[in-house]
């Protein structure tokens, strides 16, 4: 009894390990042809071009305008204009390092406090993935503060 | 050219591969290994090399991490295993009866190469574009190549906003070391190939060390479902196709266990065992416990034998390597203040452990049961997986099994001591539970081919059709 048990027992084992076979073959047939696929129609696309298709063109091209303005060895003020978990400014950090950035906090937080951020040329205020940021110059943002402080 | 950029990363991975053959023909006991098997253990043996000792040589020598130093580097193992190989011959392979390659080896090795190419292609098209790699490894390794050093002022000065500064940095010095080497520029995304890399490796170790142990069908079907799962090959956020540490730790940390839980170690499985942890240590911050863990239960498992002082040397000489890789760790972190950081550390207390530990399981086991039975994480495999270690059961009674199932654990502890620690315990599970899955697989899927090969054991009409 208890053999007979432990064979239909082991038979129904394998019959879901091939299950699982059958399940998860297509579905891999599916990841590697997708990633060959494009593979072939991308074969000769430079890197810069493969940015732009991923980052979308606007936010290619703005990032492009930062990196222009920051010298590779500067620093820039960063702000996060969307929510943390869009993960904004890790995204404009990681596309602008090695140049250093100093956080200055959420844009919804920085409104709302009147202490004036320190000294730095330039100013980024990074949004969502695919969002271009916006680069300010640090009057230009503080001209910002302002109009939500209003003008005091 | 951009086909030439694209082929750059290839360059990288052989550089890797080709310092850790070297170190090989100076290792009596592991030269001789099957081809396969040997490649995977190069390729991590000369990442483990090349990014280890640079990450020394800049810290405590201040040398830069230039293209002068690296080549340096990845040619001393190269040069000194050519002459192990004039001086001692070729490698002596055991004499092996001409067999012919079933088809369900064939199937598997299929499989394998078709996910791994589908992963090549990905990181040959694609820039990076993944969470953890964006927010941590690839930009420190964007800092460290930018200023040559793994002291960079950006890390140690606490007013530059970097996000876990003292996040270990084996993985971005190696991808450094790949892109200096070709002269590829910060957006050439060629280095992608550096992680895709661990898949094939991943696969290697676990088709050929449980090779010894189970049949070869056990070790094809073991490959072949390891292979199919889509986390470890496909996912964004942990698989090969992203620049997140975790398979690479997994395969330091599983590699390294296998080498010291053989049954017989000796010398040259210390040495490469105490470089695979040593790697584990600089990889990720859970790298240390899984090093100390891997050691422990290989010194339990030394002391249970005959001949301990032979058995314990081994572990002793992989305890060292350790023990160094700690040392430039804790050295190196003495300079950067830590920020942007969720601080486990810090937390850490038997107060903030109990009774927490316990109070949160009903919360949790629900969210990792829902991450295990995804369909687009691990397919059906943690449904049937369990089934099997059942059905197989006498397997798990093989030398060596408990090791590895306290192996295996030992990743999930440290989960599950961060998800006690946690202030957003559910979210932390989301975010982790399945890539501290991946950092057990290697033990774990061993477990399951032992189980497999007891169960196919026991099914004489299905042996008599898969090996007729």
């Amino acid at each position: 009894m208890l053999s007979f048990a432990g064979f239909v027992f082991r038979a129904l084992t394998l019959g879901l390990f091939v299950l699982f076979f059958l399940a998860a073959l297509p579905q891999a047939a599916v990841h590697v042809a997708e990633r060959t696929g494009e593979a072939i129609r991308q074969w000769n696309e430079p890197p810069a071009a493969a940015r732009r298709r991923v980052l979308g063109e606007p936010c290619a091209a703005a990032i492009e305008r930062i990196r222009r303005a920051v010298p590779r060895d500067g620093e820039y003020l960063l702000v996060d204009g969307a929510p943390p978990w869009e993960g904004g400014t890790y995204w404009v950090r990681f596309e602008l390092a090695p140049r250093r950035a100093r956080f200055l906090g959420p844009w919804s937080e920085l409104a709302s406090r009147r202490r004036r951020p320190p000294d730095g040329s330039l100013v980024v205020i990074a949004f969502g993935d695919g969002v271009p940021p916006l680069m300010m110059d640090r009057e230009s943002f503080l001209r910002e503060l302002d109009k939500v402080h209003g003008g005091c | 050219m951009a086909a030439a950029e694209k082929l750059a990363g290839f360059v990288g991975v052989l550089f890797f591969a080709a310092a850790g053959i070297g170190w090989l023909e100076t290792l009596p006991g592991l030269r001789s290994l099957p081809l396969g098997r040997g490649l995977g253990l190069a390729y991590l043996l000369g990442v483990a090399w090349v990014a280890g000792s640079l990450y020394a040589l800049s810290h405590f020598g201040g040398v830069p991490l230039h293209r002068s130093a690296l080549s340096a580097v990845a040619a001393l193992p190269v040069v000194v295993g050519f002459v192990a190989r004039v001086v001692l011959g070729s490698a002596a392979r055991r004499p092996r009866p001409r067999r012919r390659r079933r088809w369900l080896e064939a199937a598997a090795f299929v499989v394998a190469a078709a996910v791994c190419l589908g992963a090549v292609a990905e990181a040959v098209t694609n820039p990076l574009h993944d969470w953890d790699g964006r927010m941590t490894w690839a930009t420190q390794a964007r800092y460290v190549r930018a200023e040559a050093t793994v002291d960079a002022r950006v890390l140690a000065e606490p007013q530059w906003y970097v996000t876990h500064p003292q996040y270990p940095l084996l993985l971005p010095v190696a991808q450094v070391a790949a892109l200096e080497l070709t002269g590829a520029g910060d957006d050439v995304h060629a280095f992608r190939l550096l992680y895709v890399a661990f898949l094939p490796v991943f696969l290697l170790v676990l088709y050929g060390f449980p090779r010894r142990r189970v049949k070869r069908r056990t070790a094809a079907l073991t490959v072949m479902a390891a292979a199919l799962l889509p986390y470890p090959a496909f996912f964004p956020t942990g698989g090969a196709v992203s620049a997140y540490s975790d398979l690479p730790l997994a395969c330091f940390y599983g590699a390294g266990l296998l080498l010291l839980l053989r049954v017989r170690p000796g010398f040259s499985d210390g040495v490469a065992a105490g470089a695979l942890l040593a790697a584990a240590v600089l990889s990720k911050n859970e790298g240390t416990p899984l090093a100390l863990a891997a050691l422990a239960l290989a010194a339990l498992a030394g002391l249970r034998r005959p001949g301990r002082l032979r058995r314990l040397a081994p572990v002793g000489i992989a305890a060292l390597f350790v023990a160094l890789a700690i040392v430039l760790l804790v050295s190196w972190r003495a300079g950067i203040p830590n920020r942007y950081d969720e601080a486990y550390g810090s937390l850490f207390s038997l107060a903030a452990l109990w009774p927490a530990a316990v109070n949160r399981l009903p919360l949790l086991l629900p969210k990792i049961r829902y991450e295990m039975i995804a369909l687009d994480h691990w397919n059906l495999f943690w449904s049937v997986a369990p089934l099997v270690l059942l059905a197989g059961w006498r397997g798990l009674g093989r030398r060596g099994a408990a090791y590895l199932a306290a192996g295996a654990l030992a990743p999930l502890a440290v989960a599950w001591i961060a998800y006690t620690l946690s202030l957003d315990a559910a979210q932390t599970v989301r975010m982790s539970w399945n890539r501290f899955l991946l950092q057990a697989s290697i033990p774990l899927l061993t477990l399951f081919s032992f189980a497999l090969d007891d169960l196919l054991r026991r099914v004489r009409w299905l042996r008599r059709k898969v090996e007729p």
